[in-house]
């Protein structure tokens, strides 16, 4: 994702929207990472942040982050949990919408940056 | 002179590009329009080293604007020297899979007379169908890819002829690749004339005028369906891994994916070949550019693909949203950049 960003930011957005954790620990479904870094769910929106901060330190992304709000309206709109991405074209409406998840997210991605080389050639020529 | 071949830090890219061509399919579309350039062949004194390194064309290398290359072309009275440089990822892995040809065409037009495919691409050496499991296995794929670069083929398309050759000059042709750092650097070097250990050639003397094409092979879907054995797109998957975004979650597949492939490249140009002695002369060098078509955007990926979730769908409007950054000093609004720029939405947490 970061390696997309540098490559691409010149011609187009990107956000990491920070939603609720996915497998905190007192989740019903923790993951060993999460024990491992201690991260529990969001009780408000500095833990949230907080939480982002360091996903953001710890792997040194530079994509801008932006934070869903406590009630998760954006999160819920976009059917997001556990992670999903989008593509959001010029005209507002949506070029790629990956399946929900990790198993969705990795063509997602192959399919973005065929996407965003595709965009580069038609804006640049 | 020998191929000197550099393995691609970026390796990662062409694994995924290897998933990306093996779940294949897409629509390409085309229509041509035209620009110019000044070009030359410079008078080389010196023999060029075919090495995948572009030391020896400093200062020679021309940028073409709306394709993201730097082309260099020189010559003296026995060699023709082209060199290629780009940042462009889509291309490496276009050349490296699909394969690159560089057409001549002796009297200065568009006719592919004689070509060099080089790297003849993965596709069609079948390193992507050989089923060894490579995606698991840096160290197999490397191979793979070296290999890749080991040949060259030589074609003559109007008696349908072909002949594979070693890549590290081979009487008296040279063809390489490196890739220093994420910077692609072709070079080839083919005779003028036959002669004694020269039994291929273009056909052109130094001072004419010669066309050339280079480009990126077509995909034969009916081949790649064919050689993939499955009938089409599609492929299993793994899912797994942590999920977040701090580098887990390997999975790869996903059934019923179906990428779009970006479009062949293509570049012709005509100049005129050096001559020992002579000044140069900036040459026109034509371009065909790619597609800017109707449309205002690329294609959207078929509609509809996605599991029983109500989430917003290609093609819809996305839900319109504000929020604020991370260090609470801006804020997002999603609509704020209709008509400006394309977004890219990662959602998601650290676990």
């Amino acid at each position: 994702m970061e390696r997309m960003y540098q490559e691409y930011k010149d011609i187009a957005e990107f956000r990491i929207v920070y939603i609720s954790e996915a497998h905190a620990i007192d989740d019903a479904r923790p993951n060993r990472f999460a024990e491992l870094k201690g991260i529990y769910e969001h009780k408000d929106y500095g833990q949230r942040c907080s939480t982002a901060e360091m996903m953001m330190l710890e792997e040194n992304i530079t994509i801008p982050c932006i934070i869903d709000d406590m009630d998760n309206n954006v999160s819920v709109a976009y059917k997001a949990l556990p992670d999903r991405l989008y593509v959001v074209r010029k005209d507002g409406r949506l070029a790629i919408a990956a399946e929900r998840g990790p198993r969705g997210l990795r063509p997602a991605l192959e399919e973005t940056w065929v996407w965003l080389a595709e965009y580069r050639e038609l804006v640049e020529n | 002179m020998n191929l000197n071949f550099r393995y691609y830090r970026n390796f990662r890219y062409l694994k995924q590009w290897h998933v990306l061509m093996s779940i294949l399919v897409g629509t390409l579309l085309s229509q041509g329009c035209s620009s110019q350039l000044k070009l030359d062949s410079r008078w080389s004194p010196e023999q060029i080293n075919i090495d995948g390194d572009e030391s020896d064309w400093q200062g020679a290398l021309t940028y073409v604007d709306g394709k993201n290359v730097s082309i260099g072309i020189k010559n003296d009275g026995e060699f023709l020297y082209i060199c290629l440089v780009s940042t462009d990822r889509m291309l490496q892995r276009q050349m490296m899979m699909r394969g690159f040809t560089a057409w001549f065409d002796p009297d200065g037009g568009k006719e592919k007379t004689f070509g060099i495919r080089f790297p003849i691409g993965m596709i069609d050496t079948g390193m992507m169908f050989s089923g060894r499991g490579r995606d698991d296995d840096p160290e197999s794929m490397r191979e793979d890819f070296g290999r890749s670069l080991a040949e060259l083929e030589l074609i003559w398309p109007e008696e349908e002829r072909r002949t594979r050759l070693p890549a590290a000059n081979a009487q008296g042709i040279a063809a390489a690749i490196g890739d220093p750092m994420d910077k692609l650097v072709y070079e080839i070097k083919v005779p003028l004339q036959k002669g004694e250990n020269l039994p291929y050639a273009i056909g052109i003397s130094d001072g004419k005028h010669l066309g050339m094409g280079l480009e990126t092979e077509e995909i034969d879907r009916e081949a790649m369906r064919e050689r993939m054995g499955r009938g089409g797109s599609g492929g299993g998957g793994r899912g797994g891994g942590r999920g977040g975004f701090g580098g887990g979650g390997r999975g790869r597949g996903g059934a019923g994916q179906r990428p779009q492939m970006p479009k062949p490249f293509k570049l012709w140009f005509s100049f005129q070949l050096g001559r020992e002695g002579e000044p140069i002369s900036g040459q026109i060098l034509e371009i065909e550019k790619s597609p800017t078509s109707e449309r205002d955007l690329p294609k959207s990926k078929s509609p509809g693909r996605r599991t029983n979730d109500d989430a917003p769908n290609v093609g819809e409007i996305a839900p319109t949203f504000i929020l604020k950054s991370l260090d609470g000093k801006s804020e997002t609004d999603l609509e704020s950049f209709r008509g400006q720029k394309p977004v890219v939405l990662f959602f998601g947490s650290y676990t």
